[in-house]
């Protein structure tokens, strides 16, 4: 087993029972993360990455956390909204041209 | 398998035109609405496909400046050259990332002051998933502060829009800029290159790194923090 308490893999390493050129290895997989999370991939790649979340548990675990703190950070910060006297008077300087 | 539901992203409408756009929009130095001399604009019209976007504006214009001052004549010195240059937006394209173009070049031209350098950290050591192995680490230690086992949790009930502001201004500006319009505001990668005014590669590297200072910035607000009060067992 690669895993170490760091959870690091070296380079061509995959996980138990995977076929390593049907499946992207954990790299591979974590080196997409963000454009995983962030809808940025092909199809194609985006299964690729599920193929593989769906047969590593800690891989798993670690992308289901990225994606609550960053669906958290958004909610939270989309609770801000513009004062309601900026929208008034933008409303104002635009209608009386 | 995780669910898809990460952030909605509508339709990728069509580019705005932005050739040129930065030189047209600073060439004003006056913005009465009343000067026009092209086709009047009809102010339903631009209000109905601006409004929708004033939220977000605002909250960049926050992070952009840093006080709600500063944010709210900013956010105006946008929206009156959007209105000003109506003419050069082509309805129905994207007019959230036409917006972000505009406040982007006024505040680049206007309002920047310092630029923050953040601490010099070898980006290229950046520990993948930082802040769940530090999470993880606390909830097997013996002194558990966050008072629970599962970092989701700790990120669901201690994260608050204080700890994310003051965590986000620490990064250096060009990686703040990026994890902001990618997290905070849904624009694809390929409108934060429009935006930004940067190659997509780039978009794609500043995001990487962004996001991992922002959890080591994360790690240190939640850290300090009082524990929780205990509850009731």
């Amino acid at each position: 087993m690669a895993y170490d308490d760091n959870y690091s893999l070296g380079v061509g390493e995959t996980t138990p029972d995977s076929v390593s050129f049907d499946y992207y290895s954990c790299e591979e997989s974590i080196r997409l993360l963000n454009e995983y999370l962030d809808h940025e991939l092909s199809p194609n790649e985006r299964a690729d990455v599920a193929k593989h979340l769906d047969i590593c548990q800690p891989c798993l675990e670690r992308f289901r956390f990225e994606q609550t703190l960053l669906i958290s950070i958004k909610t939270r910060m989309q609770t801000i909204h513009a004062p309601i006297e900026l929208k008034s008077r933008l409303s104002t300087l635009i209608n009386q041209g | 398998m995780i669910d898809e539901d990460i952030s909605e992203k509508p339709e990728l409408q069509s580019q705005p035109d932005i050739e040129n756009l930065d030189a047209v929009i600073l060439s004003v130095d006056t913005l009465e609405p009343s000067e026009q001399s092209h086709p009047p604009v009809d102010p339903k019209v631009f209000e109905s496909e601006m409004n929708p976007h004033l939220d977000a504006l605002y909250r960049n214009a926050m992070r952009l400046t840093g006080n709600s001052n500063d944010a709210e004549d900013l956010v105006q010195d946008t929206y009156l050259r959007a209105y000003r240059f109506f003419h050069q937006y082509q309805p129905g394209t994207n007019a959230k990332a036409w917006l972000f173009r505009i406040m982007n070049t006024v505040f680049l031209n206007d309002y920047r002051k310092r630029s923050r350098k953040g601490d010099q950290l070898s980006y290229d050591e950046l520990e993948d998933f930082y802040l769940y192995n530090r999470l993880n680490e606390e909830s097997l230690s013996t002194d558990q502060s966050f008072n629970t086992s599962n970092p989701e949790d700790v990120i669901v009930s201690r994260l608050g829009i204080e700890e994310i502001e003051s965590a986000i201004r620490t990064l250096p500006v060009e990686f703040g800029e990026t994890v902001a319009l990618a997290t905070l505001e849904d624009l694809s990668y390929q409108e934060i290159s429009d935006v930004l005014n940067i190659p997509i590669g780039t978009v794609r590297s500043r995001l990487s790194r962004g996001r991992k200072i922002l959890q080591r910035s994360l790690w240190q607000v939640l850290g300090v923090k009082e524990p929780v009060e205990e509850k009731a067992k």
